[in-house]
């Protein structure tokens, strides 16, 4: 019984193969675009994410607890190696790398700036950031953590007049009070698209840095790069349980001694504006949902009640030689639904593989922007987005298309299921 | 008990702002294995009362009992699944479901009331021989003549082996010469099963081979004549 009304609603749907086709391939184009649209905004999320936090951010900062009221310089603190040891291990975490970070001045005999003095250490660096991979000019930092140089930001350098080559003053309060200062060779210059970076920031060793800042051993900031950008809020979540006993004694603002914990942030916490913007494009995507399947449920319904009002004679010859009115509203369903399926089984085909195709080969978003990068809320973004296939975003259409199919389906259904059968076959109405 | 009962059925429907009696107060019996007609020129209500007895219509008064059933009280399910069970349909332009094959059209019938597959073939394919169709059953309707497909009709509902048969204006759309091989095949198949068959039409050709007829006009009896030439009423 099921094989003939599967075999009835099949043949019916085939009876006119070029209306059939071309509801088919109407539904196939929403759901391919919506795949399509979803493993862009996937790819073009994760490019931002990455474009924040990669470039120097990190998924994880962790600071002194008071280090966020106000980011002195003296609020600094130990990384002990057990304290390191214990953040290394939490699960998801790919690596971890101490900070230095004050303002200070930067220049030469002709002009100075207020610079951002960022000191890193260099091999723990590389796997936490992309600095060493936006040199511009000259090279990175020397390995050994040992040398007197300096990379700058493309506009600092620019500012300041310096290039590879030239050496460049650095004054800074340290944190004891005392002024520090030394003479850096200038070895590269960087180019992020980062604002903060290219027009501001000095990166130098982590030792000249501690140096320049009279700071001893100690840091102001661990950045940690999570092995996936969406596990930084479980990897922030663990280590503020691992750090949630450990204390250290500080002086405060007020020059009083004082015990400090630890705040743990990850980068949705350190950038609020971009999470915000990243939610808000996700759910956004169901304004397209509606707008497409709205125009996918109009070729539906029209297909189906045409089909149906067609075959007003012969449902009415149905149901006289026995088929209950149940059964023929089933009849009419399984149509609307088996052609709907039809046509996400062939918008999965095309909007999976071209989606596979871009997340592979990347989509040239030239027309929308005249250079290869560009700068979005402050953060770097390449003009190729590279997509990102998700079994849920190929899923989601195909789930969110079936109620609609069903809805469609429902109004020639009940009405075929409805009809006086003995009207019908005379032809009245 | 008579397999059919009507009594008292009338009829009444709405044409725009115009009242329409279709049937005024019909009663009349049909007993098992009876080849019977209703005859009456267009507008007479002989379709109506067809429809009646097949509960595709409900009556506006009176009642009709089929096989002890009062399929004029049920509801549309209920109808259908009687129709289904008890009652076969043969209508003017054959009606055969055109993506459907003869032999899936034959077997329909049987397919929705649960009959297993081996039997549907044992049942349907010898009909469908013995109505001239062996070597046309993987046809469409549209591959076969208007005659051929009233065959397979014919078939589609014998093979349920229903106990009622109810044909409305069968031989309309055929010449006389397949109308009149038709109609001695329902003859010999009302003969061979037992079948009980109610026509409603005004061809000749099937007053000719009932062995009653019974007469309508203006949604009323005029006169009800049995083979015998006997006046019923």
């Amino acid at each position: 019984m099921g094989t003939m009304i599967l075999k009835l609603a099949a043949r019916n749907l085939l009876r006119n193969t070029w209306r059939s086709g071309l509801t088919a391939g109407g539904i196939a184009v929403a759901v391919g675009l919506l795949i399509w649209t979803n493993a862009f905004v996937e790819g073009y999320m994760a490019q931002m994410i990455e474009g924040t936090t990669a470039v120097e951010l990190g998924q994880v900062q962790i600071h002194r607890g008071d280090y966020a009221d106000q980011q002195a310089i003296y609020k600094s603190f130990e990384p002990k190696p057990e304290m390191m040891e214990s953040i290394r291990s939490v699960e998801g975490l790919e690596a971890v790398a101490p900070r230095v970070e004050f303002f200070g001045l930067a220049g030469t005999e002709r002009k100075s700036q207020t610079t951002r003095i960022l000191g890193v250490e260099v091999g723990a660096e590389k796997d936490v950031s992309l600095l060493d991979d936006a040199i511009e000019k000259g090279r990175w930092l020397e390995p050994s953590d040992q040398g007197r140089e300096v990379v700058l930001g493309q506009s600092l350098a620019r500012q300041i007049g310096v290039d590879v080559g030239d050496e460049l003053v650095v004054i800074a309060q340290a944190q004891d009070g005392s002024l520090g200062n030394d003479l850096l060779d200038v070895v590269g210059i960087v180019k992020t698209q980062n604002n903060m970076i290219d027009r501001q920031t000095a990166i130098v060793p982590l030792k000249e840095a501690q140096f320049l800042g009279a700071l001893g051993g100690e840091v102001h900031e661990l950045a940690i790069r999570t092995k996936k950008p969406d596990q930084a809020e479980a990897v922030a979540n663990t280590v503020r349980q691992r750090l949630a006993d450990r204390r250290i004694e500080a002086i405060g603002d007020d020059g009083e001694p004082k015990k400090v914990g630890f705040t743990v942030q990850s980068w949705q916490d350190l950038v609020p504006e971009m999470n915000q913007m990243i939610q808000m494009s996700k759910s956004s995507i169901w304004i397209y949902y509606i707008i497409i399947y709205l125009i996918a449920a109009l070729g539906i319904l029209n297909t189906q009640r045409m089909s149906a009002l067609e075959r007003r004679r012969e449902f009415g010859v149905i149901q006289a030689i026995g088929m209950s009115p149940g059964r023929l509203f089933g009849v009419v369903m399984l149509e609307t639904v088996i052609l709907s399926l039809f046509g996400a089984l062939l918008g999965v085909l095309a909007g999976g593989g071209l989606s596979i195709y871009h997340a592979a080969y990347g989509f040239d978003m030239g027309i929308f922007a005249s250079h290869d990068t560009f700068s979005m809320l402050g953060v770097g973004m390449s003009a190729h987005v590279y997509f990102i296939v998700t079994l849920e975003g190929v899923l989601q259409p195909v789930l969110a298309l079936l109620p609609v199919a069903i809805l469609c389906g429902l109004w020639p259904a009940l009405s075929s299921a409805n009809l006086d059968p003995a009207s019908a076959i005379a032809g009245r109405q | 008990m008579s397999l059919i009962e009507v009594s008292g059925v009338e009829r009444t429907y709405r044409q725009g702002e115009v009242e329409v009696h279709a049937l005024r107060g019909v009663d009349v019996t049909v007993e098992g294995g009876e080849f019977s007609a209703l005859a009456g020129p267009s507008g007479s209500g002989k379709t109506t009362l067809l429809n009646m007895i097949g509960g595709l219509d409900s009556p506006t008064a009176g009642t009709v009992d089929v096989n002890g059933s009062r399929i004029s009280d049920m509801d549309r399910s209920k109808a259908a699944d009687y129709r289904l069970h008890h009652i076969g349909f043969i209508f003017q332009a054959y009606n055969l479901v055109p993506v459907l094959s003869a032999y899936e059209n034959a077997e329909f019938v049987m397919m929705l009331q649960g009959v297993p597959k081996a039997e549907r073939r044992e049942r349907v394919v010898p009909m469908l021989r013995e109505v001239g169709l062996e070597g046309m059953i993987d046809r469409k309707p549209s591959e076969l003549s208007g005659g051929q497909q009233q065959r397979v009709a014919i078939v589609r509902a014998l093979a349920s082996r229903p106990k009622l048969i109810l044909a409305d204006e069968p031989t309309a759309n055929l010449d006389s010469e397949t109308s009149a091989d038709l109609l001695d095949l329902m003859l010999e198949l009302n003969q061979e099963y037992g079948t009980t068959f109610l026509f409603s039409s005004h061809d000749e050709l099937v007053l000719e081979r009932a062995r009653r007829v019974v007469r309508l006009r203006s949604g009323q009896i005029e006169s009800d004549q049995r083979d015998s030439d006997e006046q019923v009423a």
